[in-house]
C-alpha cells in the first residue's frame, strides 16, 4: 500500500486534486498541449477550448467585471478570503475548491 | 496414531516440508531479481527521490569546489500489510496417521504463499498501465507512482520542471525488432530533469512464454530474419531475456501474453522495491490441545512499491 504527497503534487499542478491523478486525456491536456493545470480541473481539454477560455476572461476583465471564483487562480482566492474575514492558517494544506466553498458561503451568508 | 508426545517430531516435519518447498520457489522466483528486496522494522517506510543533483564546474587554480545543488523530488510512503493462513493438522490427519494429507497441505499452503508473491510482482507490471487495482489477495490497491502518474506512462513529471519523460513503449507494439530497437534508444538518450543525458541501458527483455519463441528468434539470431545474408543482427549479446510464466495472465485473469518489458538491470531496482517486515515463515501452534486441530500458521509483511520509473519500460501489446 502507498501514499503520495497528494498536496505537493495538487500545488506543482501534477495531480488532478488530492488523491485524484490526472485522466490520460488530462495528461495530454498538461503536457503535450501545454495547458495550465487550473484550465484542465475545469475540464478544458483543448486549445481551442483554452484559447475560447482565455478571451472570455481578458472580456470581462476589459468590461471592468471581477472572474468568477472557479477562474481566480489560488494566491488570487487567497486574497479574497483574507477580504471575506477568513483566517487561513496554513495555504499550502488548503485547497482552492475550499477556499471557493468558504468565499461562496461567506458572501451568501 | 500422532499424538501429543509427536508434536515436536511432526514440527520439525512440517517445517523441513516447508523449507524444501520454499527453496525450490525461491530459486525459481523472477520477481525478486526486478525488485529490491530489503527488510524494515517501520510499518510505514517513507522513499525520497532525489532529482538534479548537479554542481560540477569548470575550477580555477585555487577556486573554492562550488557546492552541489539537489532539488528534493517526490515522496512516497509505502505501508506494511500483513498476509498468513492457517496450516491445519486436524484430528483426523492425527487419528488416521494420514502423513500424505499433512505433507500436502504444508506443500499447497506454502506454494500458495509463494506463488501470490511472485504473482505480486509480476501484477506490478501487469497493470502499469492503472492507476489502481485488486490485487492477487483482493485487495484494491494503488498502482501510482512518486509523480501520481501509472508505472508506464509518457507523461511522467518531476517537481523540477513540467519537462516530463516517457516509459512507455511508444504505441505499446507487439514485440516485434523495430520496437527493440526504437526502446532502446529511447533509454539511451533519456535525459534528467536539468536536461543532461543520462543513459539507461535497457539489457533485459522480459516476457511471458506465449512470447519466448520470438523473443529468442528477434534477439539471438545471428542474421536479421527475413532480411539479406549479411544483415547482421546487432541486438544480438546486448539483451538478455528472461521468461516470466507469471505475465501470461493477471491476477484477474486478464490473458496478458502479449505484455513485454524492457529494464535496465544495473538500475531497475531503483524503480521497484520490495520492503519486508517480516519474510514468509512457518509457526507452530504455541498451545496444542489433544482432541483438536493443530493450528500451525505461515505469515508475513511486506509491500510493493514504485520509486523512481525510469528504469523499466513497457508494452501491453495493444498498438494504442
Amino acid at each position: 500500500m502507498s501514499n503520495l504527497d497528494w498536496g505537493r503534487l495538487v500545488a506543482q499542478g501534477r495531480a488532478k486534486a488530492s488523491g485524484i491523478p490526472w485522466s490520460a486525456e488530462e495528461l495530454k491536456a498538461r503536457y503535450e498541449l501545454g495547458i495550465p493545470a487550473d484550465a484542465v480541473r475545469r475540464g478544458i481539454l483543448t486549445t481551442e477550448d483554452y484559447q475560447a477560455d482565455t478571451e472570455d476572461s481578458q472580456k470581462i476583465i476589459a468590461e471592468g467585471e471581477e472572474l468568477p471564483l472557479e477562474k481566480l487562480k489560488k494566491d488570487e482566492l487567497l486574497v479574497k478570503a483574507k477580504e471575506a474575514g477568513i483566517s487561513v492558517v496554513e495555504p499550502k494544506l488548503t485547497t482552492k475548491a475550499d477556499l471557493m466553498d468558504l468565499i461562496k458561503t461567506k458572501v451568501e451568508a | 496414531m500422532i499424538t501429543t508426545a509427536d508434536f515436536e517430531s511432526l514440527t520439525d516435519n512440517i517445517e523441513s516440508i516447508y523449507n524444501e518447498v520454499t527453496k525450490t520457489k525461491l530459486a525459481k522466483m523472477i520477481g525478486p531479481t526486478f525488485f529490491n528486496v530489503s527488510d524494515t522494522d517501520r510499518k510505514t517506510h517513507e522513499h525520497l527521490i532525489l532529482h538534479g543533483v548537479t554542481g560540477i564546474e569548470d575550477v580555477s587554480e585555487g577556486q573554492d569546489f562550488p557546492r552541489v545543488t539537489t532539488e528534493q523530488g517526490d515522496t512516497i510512503t509505502w505501508t506494511q500489510r500483513h498476509f498468513g493462513a492457517i496450516v491445519p493438522v486436524t484430528k483426523d490427519m492425527r487419528k488416521f496417521d494420514l502423513h500424505n494429507q499433512i505433507r500436502t497441505v504444508v506443500q499447497s499452503i506454502t506454494s500458495d504463499s509463494w506463488d501470490k508473491l511472485e504473482q505480486d510482482y509480476a501484477d506490478t507490471f501487469l497493470y502499469g498501465w492503472a492507476d489502481s487495482f485488486t490485487n492477487v489477495y483482493g485487495k484494491s490497491v494503488s498502482s501510482l507512482g512518486p509523480d501520481s502518474v501509472c508505472l508506464f506512462s509518457a507523461s511522467h513529471t518531476t517537481p523540477l520542471n513540467d519537462d516530463n519523460f516517457n516509459n512507455l513503449i511508444t504505441g505499446n507494439p507487439v514485440l516485434s525488432r523495430a520496437a527493440i530497437v526504437a526502446t532502446r534508444k529511447a533509454g539511451l538518450v533519456h535525459k534528467d530533469p536539468n536536461g543532461q543525458i543520462r543513459p539507461i541501458v535497457l539489457d533485459t527483455l522480459v516476457v511471458s512464454p506465449s512470447n519466448e519463441d520470438l523473443a529468442y528468434r528477434t534477439v539471438q539470431s545471428e542474421l536479421i530474419s527475413g532480411s539479406a545474408n549479411n544483415d547482421l543482427n546487432p541486438l544480438r549479446g546486448k539483451i538478455k531475456i528472461v521468461v516470466w510464466p507469471y505475465l501470461e495472465t493477471r491476477s484477474d485473469g486478464t490473458d496478458t501474453s502479449a505484455y513485454w518489458f524492457m529494464l535496465s538491470s544495473s538500475k531497475v531496482k531503483e524503480s521497484l522495491h520490495s520492503l519486508f517486515a517480516e519474510r514468509p515463515s512457518l509457526d507452530a501452534p504455541e498451545v496444542v490441545y489433544a482432541n483438536k486441530d493443530w493450528d500451525y500458521s505461515i505469515d508475513y509483511y511486506y509491500t510493493n512499491g514504485i520509486g523512481f520509473p525510469a528504469y523499466v519500460f513497457g508494452s501491453n501489446g495493444s498498438g494504442s
